[in-house]
C-alpha cells in the first residue's frame, strides 16, 4: 500500500458516532477509547499510521442498550469503509486488490478481559486468492484465512474454545501440505459455525466488519470485563470504542518486515533507540518470539531510509509522551507504518535512569520522576551490575540477554553438579546445550544460567526470569565432553569449576570474576535515592537491620512491622500477621514489598489506623535496603 | 516391560520427563511396595533428592515406548495433538514473557489470569485426546487447571515461577513429554 498524503482524508467532521483517524477529531479517550485516541495523536505527530476509523464508545453503549447498531452509526461506518477504500487504493471483496482490516477493542481505560483483536477481516474464499498473489505465499495467505476463521468462530460467534479445538483436531491432516491443512481448517470452522447457529463467516467483508464491531461492543459486558470493573471500581457506563484499521503486511519479501522499537533501551535506560526487527515477517512473529529477531542496526544496514524515519518517529513519540515509549511498526515494501504506541514496559534500572534523565532534560519535575518509578523498580535497580563491559579477550560467549542481572560463579554443565556445588555454598553458573524440565532444579540452584540454544521467549528464558536469575540464551552449540569436565562453545573450552561472569542484560559470558559494583554508586541512582529520601515522611535508616524474614524492627522512626512475604499472602492473612506481630504495640509504619503495597494500600492503612498507629505504608526499598540484606 | 499400563512405566516415564521424581509426587505414580520392587529390579534409584531412572530403566522405557509407537501406526492421535500444541506454544510463552515484563500489579495479574484460562480451555481438548492413546498426559490437564486457578485467586507465582507447580512449568513438562512420547528430540525441532 502507498501512503496517502497527510491530512487528505476526506471525512466530514459532522460525524456523530464514527470518526476517521486524521479527520481532525480530538484525541479524547472518553469518545474514542484509549487506542483510538492514541492513533489520533500519532497522526497529529505526523507519523505514518495505516488508515483507520473509530466507532465511538457512545455508539457501543447505544448498541448495548438497543441490541443493534443505530441507523446513524451503521451509515457512518459504511461511509468510513468507502473512505478507507479511497485512501488505501484497495477494495473490499476485490480479488485483485483486496482491502483487509483489523478490528480491535479500545476502552477509555485499560480493560483486560475484553475481546481480542480480529486480524485480516475481509478475507473470503475470493479475496484470499488476492492475498496469495500479492504475497506470493499461498501457505501464509491460507494460514491467515484459517486463523481469521478460527478467531471469528471464537470471538465473533462466541463458540467455546474447546469446541473450536475439537473441530480442528477432528481433521484428517496426514499427508497434506500447509496450504491444504489451512483450507481444511477454514472448511471445518465454517461447518462448525453452521452447525452451531447456521451462520458461517459472511462472504461480504462489510458484514464481517459490522459483526466484529458488534462483538467488540458486547465484550464490554463479558464476565471477565465486568469482574475487572468491579475489582477496580471502574464505571460500567464508560463503554468501549472499536478501532477498524487497514492491515499492512511485513512479509512481502526482503524490503518488508515487522518490529517493536523502544525510544530508549528498556533494560539499561540508555538514551538510544532499541528494538527487534524481523525481515519478511508479520508482527505476531516478533511478539511470539518464534524466530530470533534481528536488531534495529540490521534494519539500518538493510533499509537505511526506513531506519532514519523510524528513529525520527521515536523521537517525536517520546517528546510528546515525555516517557519511554514502545512502538509497534511494520515495513511494507519500504514504507514505514506505525501501528501502535504505548508507554514502554522497562526494567527497574531503566525506569529509574530514564526518570532522572527526563528531569535533566527538563521534560518532567522531580515529583513526577518519583511517581513514575515504583518501589519494586527501585529495588530492582539497586541490584549489583558489572562495572564495565568485559575486555574482548575475556568474553567467551555471546548470546541474547534473556534475563537481566549480573552474577559470578563456577561453571558447571550438569544439574547434579549445580545442585551439589550450590549446596556447598558456591555460586554456580549452569551452562547447558539446551534445556528440558530436568534442568529446572539446576536453574533453581544456580546463580545464573547459560544455554546454547533458545531465544528470549524460550522455556529456559521464561524459567530463568521466573526466578529472577540472570540468563544468557542462544550462545551457540555447547558440547560437553563425555566425562563432563569441559564444555566447548564456538572453539572455546571452559573447564568445570572455572569462574565465569554472566551479564544477563548485555548477553555476555566472560572469564574470571569481572568486578561488580553496587548500583547506588551510579550517579543517577544515587540522585534518585536522595530525592526519594527527601520526599519520604519516614526517616531512612542507615544501619542494617536484623536479617529476619519478617517481624517487628526498631528504626529511627520507632518500631516497624515488616512483612517480607506479603506478596504471597491473602489480605486477611497479612492483616492477621500484622496484628500478631504488633501484639498491641504501636507501629509507625507497616512495611511490605512493593507489589503488595500497591494492591492493598487501603486495607493496610485501615489496619494501621485500627492499631492506633500512624497510617504510613512504606515499601521496603525506600526505607533503607539494609532490611532486606540476608 | 512392554506395557505402558504398569507402575514401572509410569515411574520411569515421570523420571524421564522431569529428571527426578520428588518424594511428594510419588504417591500419584505407584505404591510404596511397587517403588521398592522397581528399585530391586534396578529400574530406578533413590537419591537424597528423589527418585531417578537408572540407565537400565531408561533403556527398557525406550523400548516400551518404541513398541507402543509401533502399535499406533505412523501417524497417531498424539502426533496430531502435538501439532496443535505447537500452534499454542509460542503465543503462550509470549503471554508468560509479557507477564514477567509487566508491573505484576493487579491489572497485569487479572489480565494474565484471563489469558491462562483461555489457553487452558484450548489445550484441554488436545490433552484429553492425547490421553486416549497416552494416558500419562491426563495429569497435565488437572495440573494446568490448578495452576490457572491459583493465578486467578491472586497468586502470581503460579504463572512462571518454577519453584511452585506453575502454569509455564507444567506446560514445559508437557512439551517435553511430547518429545519423549513421540521419540523426537528438542534439538531436531529447534534446528528445523
Amino acid at each position: 500500500m502507498t501512503r496517502p498524503d497527510t491530512g487528505a482524508a476526506p471525512i466530514e467532521t459532522a460525524a456523530r458516532y464514527v470518526f476517521a483517524v486524521g479527520s481532525g477529531v480530538a484525541p479524547e479517550p472518553r469518545v474514542l477509547g484509549g487506542k483510538g485516541a492514541g492513533l489520533v495523536r500519532l497522526v497529529g505527530l505526523g507519523l505514518p499510521v495505516p488508515p483507520a476509523f473509530v466507532v465511538s464508545c457512545e455508539a457501543g453503549l447505544d448498541y448495548l442498550a438497543q441490541g443493534e447498531l443505530s441507523a446513524v452509526a451503521s451509515r457512518e461506518i459504511h461511509e468510513n469503509l468507502v473512505a478507507l477504500e479511497v485512501t488505501s487504493g484497495r477494495e473490499f471483496g476485490n480479488p485483485e486488490r483486496p482491502l483487509l482490516v483489523s478490528v480491535r477493542s479500545g476502552a477509555p481505560v485499560s480493560m483486560p478481559g475484553m475481546m481480542d483483536t480480529v486480524l485480516n477481516v475481509g478475507l473470503t474464499a475470493t479475496t484470499v486468492e488476492g492475498l496469495v498473489r500479492e504475497t506470493g505465499d499461498p501457505r501464509f495467505a491460507w494460514n491467515c484465512y484459517a486463523r481469521f476463521a478460527e478467531s471469528y468462530a471464537r470471538i465473533v460467534r462466541g463458540l467455546a474454545a474447546h469446541e473450536v479445538e475439537s473441530a480442528l483436531l477432528d481433521l484428517e491432516l496426514s499427508g497434506l501440505t500447509g496450504e491444504e491443512r489451512s483450507r481444511a481448517a477454514v472448511a471445518a470452522m465454517q461447518e462448525l459455525m453452521i452447525a452451531d447457529g447456521g451462520r458461517p463467516v459472511p462472504d461480504d467483508p462489510r458484514q464481517q466488519i459490522l459483526e466484529a464491531t458488534e462483538a467488540v461492543f458486547r465484550s464490554w459486558n463479558s464476565e471477565r470485563a465486568q469482574a475487572y470493573r468491579r475489582l477496580r471500581r471502574i464505571d460500567g457506563g464508560l463503554g468501549t470504542a472499536t478501532v477498524v484499521q487497514v492491515m499492512v503486511f511485513g512479509n512481502r519479501g526482503a524490503t518488508s518486515g515487522s518490529g517493536v522499537a523502544f525510544t530508549r533501551d528498556p533494560s539499561t535506560g540508555e538514551a538510544r533507540p532499541y528494538g527487534d526487527f524481523l525481515f519478511d515477517a508479520q508482527g505476531e512473529d516478533v511478539v511470539d518470539g518464534t524466530v530470533d529477531p534481528a536488531s534495529l542496526e540490521d534494519l539500518a544496514a538493510g533499509l537505511p531510509e526506513v531506519h532514519a524515519e523510524l528513529v525520527a518517529s521515536l523521537a517525536r513519540v517520546e517528546e510528546h509522551y515525555r516517557d519511554v515509549c514502545e512502538v509497534e511498526f511494520t515495513v511494507d515494501e519500504r514504507e514505514l507504518w506505525v501501528l501502535q504506541t504505548r508507554v514502554g514496559q522497562r526494567s527497574g534500572r531503566a525506569a529509574l535512569k530514564a526518570a532522572v534523565s527526563f528531569v535533566d532534560e527538563g521534560l518532567i519535575d522531580v515529583a513526577e520522576a518519583l511517581g513514575r518509578v515504583t518501589p519494586a523498580q527501585v529495588e530492582a535497580a539497586a541490584a549489583p551490575r558489572f562495572a564495565a563491559a568485559p575486555p574482548d579477550d575475556d568474553v567467551i560467549m555471546r548470546g541474547l540477554g534473556a534475563s537481566p542481572g549480573a552474577a559470578v560463579g563456577r561453571a558447571v554443565f550438569d544439574v547434579e553438579d549445580a545442585v551439589t556445588l550450590a549446596g556447598e555454598g558456591h555460586s554456580v553458573v549452569l551452562v547447558r546445550p539446551t534445556t528440558s524440565p530436568s534442568d529446572v532444579r539446576g536453574f533453581i540452584a544456580a546463580s545464573a544460567i547459560v544455554t546454547g540454544r533458545g531465544g528470549r521467549t524460550s522455556h529456559a528464558a521464561v524459567v530463568a526470569r521466573g526466578m529472577a536469575r540472570p540468563a544468557v540464551c542462544g550462545v551457540g552449540a555447547v558440547s560437553v565432553s563425555a566425562d563432563g569436565t569441559t564444555a566447548t562453545i564456538d572453539g572455546i573450552t571452559v573447564e568445570r569449576g572455572s569462574i565465569v561472569s554472566v551479564d544477563g542484560v548485555h548477553g555476555t559470558v566472560a572469564r574470571g570474576a569481572q568486578p561488580l559494583v553496587p548500583s547506588e554508586d551510579e550517579s543517577e541512582i544515587a540522585r534518585f535515592l536522595a530525592w526519594a529520601a527527601a520526599d519520604s515522611d519516614v526517616p531512612v535508616t542507615a544501619a542494617p537491620l536484623p536479617a529476619e524474614p519478617d517481624g517487628v524492627f526498631a528504626t529511627t522512626a520507632g518500631p516497624v512491622v515488616v512483612l517480607d512475604d506479603a506478596d504471597h499472602m491473602s489480605e486477611q492473612a497479612a492483616n492477621a500477621r500484622i496484628q500478631e506481630l504488633n501484639a498491641g504495640g504501636e507501629v509507625p509504619a507497616v512495611i511490605v514489598s512493593a507489589a503488595w503495597a500497591r494492591r492493598a494500600e487501603d486495607v493496610l492503612r485501615g489496619t494501621c489506623r485500627g492499631l492506633g498507629s500512624s497510617d504510613q505504608v512504606v515499601s521496603l526499598p525506600l526505607l533503607g535496603r539494609g532490611l532486606r540484606a540476608r | 516391560m512392554h506395557d505402558t499400563a504398569t507402575p514401572a512405566f509410569a515411574v520411569v516415564h515421570a523420571a524421564r520427563v522431569r529428571g527426578i521424581v520428588p518424594d511428594d509426587a510419588r504417591g500419584e505414580l505407584a505404591s510404596d511396595s511397587e517403588f521398592e520392587q522397581l528399585e530391586r529390579d534396578g529400574l530406578v534409584k533413590r537419591t537424597a533428592r528423589g527418585l531417578i531412572a537408572t540407565p537400565v530403566g531408561l533403556r527398557e522405557h525406550d523400548s516400551t515406548l518404541e513398541a507402543w509407537r509401533g502399535d499406533l501406526g505412523p501417524v497417531g492421535v498424539v502426533a496430531a495433538t502435538y501439532e496443535r500444541f505447537l500452534v499454542l506454544n509460542a503465543p503462550l510463552k509470549a503471554v508468560c514473557s509479557a507477564w514477567q515484563r509487566s508491573a505484576r500489579d493487579e491489572e497485569a495479574l487479572f489480565s494474565v489470569a484471563g489469558q491462562l484460562d483461555d489457553y487452558l480451555s484450548r489445550v484441554r481438548p488436545l490433552i484429553s485426546r492425547a490421553a486416549r492413546d497416552a494416558p500419562w498426559f491426563a495429569t497435565y490437564a488437572s495440573r494446568l487447571s490448578a495452576a490457572a486457578a491459583a493465578v486467578a485467586a491472586g497468586d502470581g507465582r503460579f504463572v512462571t515461577d518454577p519453584q511452585v507447580d506453575s502454569f509455564h512449568n507444567i506446560w514445559f513438562e508437557c512439551h517435553e513429554d511430547y518429545f519423549v512420547t513421540l521419540g523426537r528430540s528438542r534439538e531436531d525441532e529447534e534446528a528445523a
